[in-house]
């Protein structure tokens, strides 16, 4: 009889303890739900009072920036305007000109360009330069070396002609950054080789059908469950990051650490369905895409970016055929050999390097020898 | 006469050598410290861009340490003349040339000591370690630069050091006094010559001695231990 009434009353335990958790969850919600609905109003008013202060700083910069207007110049370099002040309208047009030139012939004018003003200065103090509509500062302190300077024109250059393909699909599921030369091209060839997954390897080995796989193209939303091995996949699970409160995906970590193959595959399962979901997937980073896109750029010589303009709706795929004239498997076997000829040579430099190290070295020790310290009279 | 001018100068550096050499031969473990996986394990591959950026944060003290060391042997090859007045140097029956280029030959002699402990360094630390595929090690490049790099520093150094005190407050403000002036300088000439506005004298300078043929090159090449 016992027994019965002791697993009687633990039966109703059981029953019940869901049922009380249940209720206080429901609780707790409806007391959120009030408390956002008591903050709601709060914010709608911040943010009101947000856009007059931000309306009140316009206003205030723009009457600074009649004040103190010096006097301005607008330059025209291919379709580029540049608004600059005057004493530095002759650099602005030669720095312009310099990297315009390296996008030309492939890019001749473009919507963006033609409705985006540049500013430029470069100085030790900047002036307020007001401007209203689609604007790129290029702002540099008199310091910067030439080379940076040229290196942050080609960002805004390129920042500029990214927002043309805001409204194209290659841009909008493939692509994302400037349109400009790879700043770091021997990190193209380090991220290939370094990267591991199977799409990079074998783009290192020859297939170039590979190399547009790790470089998201041609892809299908699965396509990542064949790029890894489980020891790869263990690894890029262990290496994620998660915020305290990602409770169940830092269990899946704890468990992947103990050994559990799936949850280290669902770790990685989900970085592939829920981040890189906006973008097509890929082994390699935006970099790589950003060197992609200029090789095809290049090699599809003038009038590229017309074309690449031209069909909106091309698949990134057909849009890079458009605009190098090659198809996707050709166009990435050119640009896997021009990866390759971007390895870094550790001992580059160093034969030459030597020899004048020599040389200094001898002539130092001449001017020892020829030290006046015991010459009398 | 060779021996006893590397006996000296060794008596003169040899504790001041003992954390240079500890520090070359550690430099490369530190460096690899923490990356790849001990040999024998299975390589983990996906560790690779993380090899290879860890490895750069280290890059910076090779050239650092390279000039530290080249300008402790070159002082303390003349420290000793300098505080017994010469009368040893003069003593001998030799001109200057010839003792000069021997105490340059004892000083570079003993550079090699610290650049053989960052080769043996780098051996071990490469040895240490099952690098993912795609990345090898460069020890060997690594301690041939190093050594260059101590050996120009010390020869800077020794030039300065075997001057007159006058002669080396000479050059050192020359040096100090251009590279203020150009900043300086750019500002007051471009009013003259507008070509200038934009050129950065300092900027010239600095280019002008760490590319070839300038004496600086050595130290800013490719210092990787690790790399592709």
């Amino acid at each position: 009889m016992v027994p019965a009434l002791a697993l009687a009353a633990g039966l109703t335990l059981l029953s019940g303890a869901p049922l009380c958790a249940q209720q206080s969850h429901r609780a707790e919600e409806a007391a959120l739900v009030r408390h956002l609905d008591s903050v709601v109003p709060l914010y709608e008013a911040a943010k009101e009072q947000e856009k007059r202060e931000a309306a009140r700083a316009k206003a205030h910069e723009r009457k600074m920036a009649a004040s103190t207007q010096p006097k301005l110049d607008t330059i025209r370099v291919g379709p580029l305007r540049i608004v600059t002040p005057s004493d530095q309208a002759q650099t602005a047009q030669e720095l312009f000109s310099s990297v315009w030139h390296g996008y030309q012939p492939a890019i001749h004018d473009s919507p963006a360009l033609e409705r985006t003003l540049f500013t430029f200065q470069w100085s030790f103090r900047f002036v307020p330069i007001a401007i209203d509509g689609p604007v790129r500062r290029v702002e540099a302190r008199r310091w910067d070396a030439r080379s940076h300077v040229e290196g942050y024109i080609r960002q805004a250059i390129g920042m500029a002609l990214a927002s043309d393909l805001g409204s194209t699909a290659i841009g909008q599921s493939w692509y994302r950054a400037a349109v400009r030369p790879p700043p770091d091209p021997a990190g193209v060839y380090r991220e290939l080789a370094t990267t591991p997954s199977k799409p990079n390897r074998a783009c290192l080995d020859g297939d170039a059908h590979a190399c547009a796989e790790a470089l998201g193209l041609g892809v299908s939303p699965d396509s990542w469950k064949g790029w890894f091995t489980p020891d790869e996949e263990r690894d890029i699970a262990l290496r994620r990051f998660y915020y305290f409160g990602d409770r169940h995906m830092i269990a899946l970590q704890d468990a992947c650490r103990n050994g559990k193959q799936r949850a280290c595959a669902e770790i990685v399962s989900t970085f592939y369905t829920r981040f890189t979901r906006a973008t097509a997937q890929g082994t390699l980073d935006p970099d790589a895409r950003q060197s992609l896109v200029w090789f095809a750029l290049e090699r599809g010589g003038a009038g590229a970016w017309a074309r690449l303009l031209a069909h909106p709706d091309a698949t990134p795929e057909q849009a890079l055929a458009n605009v190098s004239g090659l198809n996707v498997d050709r166009l990435c076997g050119a640009w896997r050999r021009w990866v390759l000829r971007q390895r870094p040579d550790v001992s580059a430099g160093l034969g030459g390097g030597m020899v004048m190290a020599g040389f200094w070295i001898l002539l130092f020790a001449g001017l020892a020898a020829r030290s006046t310290r015991w010459r009398l009279g | 006469m060779y021996q006893p001018m590397l006996y000296l100068h060794w008596k003169q550096i040899r504790l001041a050598l003992i954390p240079f050499v500890i520090a070359s031969f550690g430099l490369p473990l530190v460096t690899v410290h923490g990356l790849g996986t001990p040999p024998g394990h299975p390589g983990m591959d996906t560790l690779a861009y993380h090899v290879v950026d860890a490895t750069r944060v280290w890059m910076v003290f090779y050239p650092i340490l390279a000039a530290a060391i080249g300008a402790t042997l070159a002082l303390s090859s003349w420290n000793w003349d300098h505080q017994l007045g010469h009368v040893y140097a003069l003593s001998l029956p030799i001109p200057r040339w010839e003792y000069a280029a021997l105490k340059m030959g004892a000083g570079a002699m003993l550079a090699l000591l610290p650049a053989g402990a960052l080769w043996v360094g780098g051996l071990v630390a490469s040895a240490s370690v099952t690098l993912p595929t795609g990345l090898h090690a460069y020890p060997t490049l690594l301690a041939v630069r190093f050594l260059a790099a101590t050996l120009l520093a010390y020869a800077v150094f020794f030039a300065l050091a075997a001057g007159t005190i006058r002669t080396t407050v000479w050059v050192v403000t020359v040096v100090a006094g251009l590279i203020v002036a150009a900043g300086l300088l750019n500002g007051v000439l471009a009013a003259y010559f507008p070509t200038l506005e934009h050129t950065s004298l300092m900027q010239m300078m600095l280019h002008g001695l760490s590319s070839l043929p300038g004496p600086l090159h050595v130290f800013v090449g490719n210092w990787a231990l690790i790399d592709v």
